[in-house]
Order: structure tokens, then sequence, then C-alpha cells
């Protein structure tokens, strides 16, 4: 058990190196530092909302009984919301079809900056709960496996 | 073991959309202009398509 928790951690350790280099870009002369902003959170948010909704869809009734607060929050983020008079997205979805409707809006100059912030901090907010309850997985995992007294 | 046996299908499950959100990660890190309108198309389709994604459907479905 224990090699196979060292193996996973290690692989983890080089995904995230393997994923990570390559450093931060500087903004080209023009770009509006806000919507990249915007557009750099919708991007990892979608991802991350992927992962979190993945992990569960995997083994549902697992999740259910051994983390119901996780599951519980991967059913608020496929929860069907309207985005329109006659269409509905997930919530997760949603959020980020908000986020991207206000930023064309604030793009055009139809909207004002503060509402493309209170959208982003919407999602900002979203994303964060999805990262601390995926954070929450992984003590799941050797409480299930290790739950054998020796 | 038999959690554990269990389990494997979910980290399996987990390593592709790991690796797409460490991508992710490491793009936006290196964007450095508004996206295109090609992009946002895309993107725009990319949630659409949650609508029918198996893993974005509610357990009542």
């Amino acid at each position: 058990m224990k090699t196979y928790l060292r193996l996973s951690l290690a692989l983890a350790v080089l995904l995230v190196f393997a994923g990570c280099s390559g450093g931060c870009a500087t903004l080209q002369p023009g770009a509006n530092a806000l919507v990249v902003r915007v557009e750099q959170t919708q991007v990892i948010a979608k991802s991350t909302f992927d992962l979190v909704l993945n992990v569960d869809n995997s083994n549902r009734p697992f999740w259910t009984t051994n983390l119901p607060a996780f599951h519980g929050f991967c059913e608020y983020l496929r929860a069907p919301v309207p985005i329109d008079a006659s269409n509905s997205l997930p919530r997760g979805a949603a959020w980020l079809w908000s986020l991207d409707q206000t930023k064309l809006s604030y793009k055009s100059s139809l909207s004002s900056s503060n509402a493309l912030v209170s959208a982003l901090a919407v999602v900002e907010t979203g994303l964060s709960q999805a990262q601390l309850y995926l954070a929450q997985t992984q003590p799941a995992i050797p409480a299930t496996t290790t739950s054998t007294p020796k | 073991m038999p959690a554990l046996i269990a389990l494997l299908p979910s980290l399996l499950a987990a390593l592709p959309s790991l690796w797409t959100m460490i991508q992710s990660i490491r793009g936006a890190a290196q964007q450095s202009g508004e996206w295109t309108p090609e992009l946002e198309t895309q993107y725009q389709n990319a949630l659409m398509a949650t609508k029918t994604d198996p893993a974005w459907q509610s357990d009542r479905k």
C-alpha cells in the first residue's frame, strides 16, 4: 500500500512538473489585462470542473458513500440553470457562460468592468470550492483503504 | 484492498482530466493576448457540450 501511495505521489509530482514547466508570458501591447485574466480563469475553471465531475462520475456510489460532501458539490455543479429563455446548462457551465457573456458585453462597451469583476468573483468562488473538495478526495483514499486493523 | 480496487476506475478516469487541467493551467500562464473569435466559439461550444456530457449529468437523470 505504501509503495502504491509513493508511486501515486511520484506520478502527481511528475505531471505537475511536466505540465507547469514553461513559465508565464507577458501581455501583448493593447491586450486588456482584465479580459485576459477572465479568459485564463475561464479555461482553468472549465478544466477543474471537468476533473472534479469526471472523478465523481467514474464511481458515484463510492463517493456518495465515502465523501458525501464531495458528491453533493458535484451535484450542485450539475444542477440545470437557465441561461436564457429557452436554454439551460449545468450550474458550473452556466457560471462560465455568464462570465463569457459579461466579458463579451464588456469588450463591446455594453457593461462596466464592475459587472465583469462580479461575474469573475462568482466563478473564482466556485473554482476555489472545487479545489477544496478535490483536495478532500485525497484523504478519503487512505482512510478507506487502511480501514482494516493490522 | 477491495476499496482500493473499487477506487481504481476513479483514479484511472481522473488521469486524462488531470492532465487536461495541468495543460490548461500551463496554457493560461502562457496566454499573452485576448482570444480570437475562433477560440471564443470553441469555448462556447465546449460549454454547450456539457449538456450532453455524462459526467455533467445529475444523478436524477
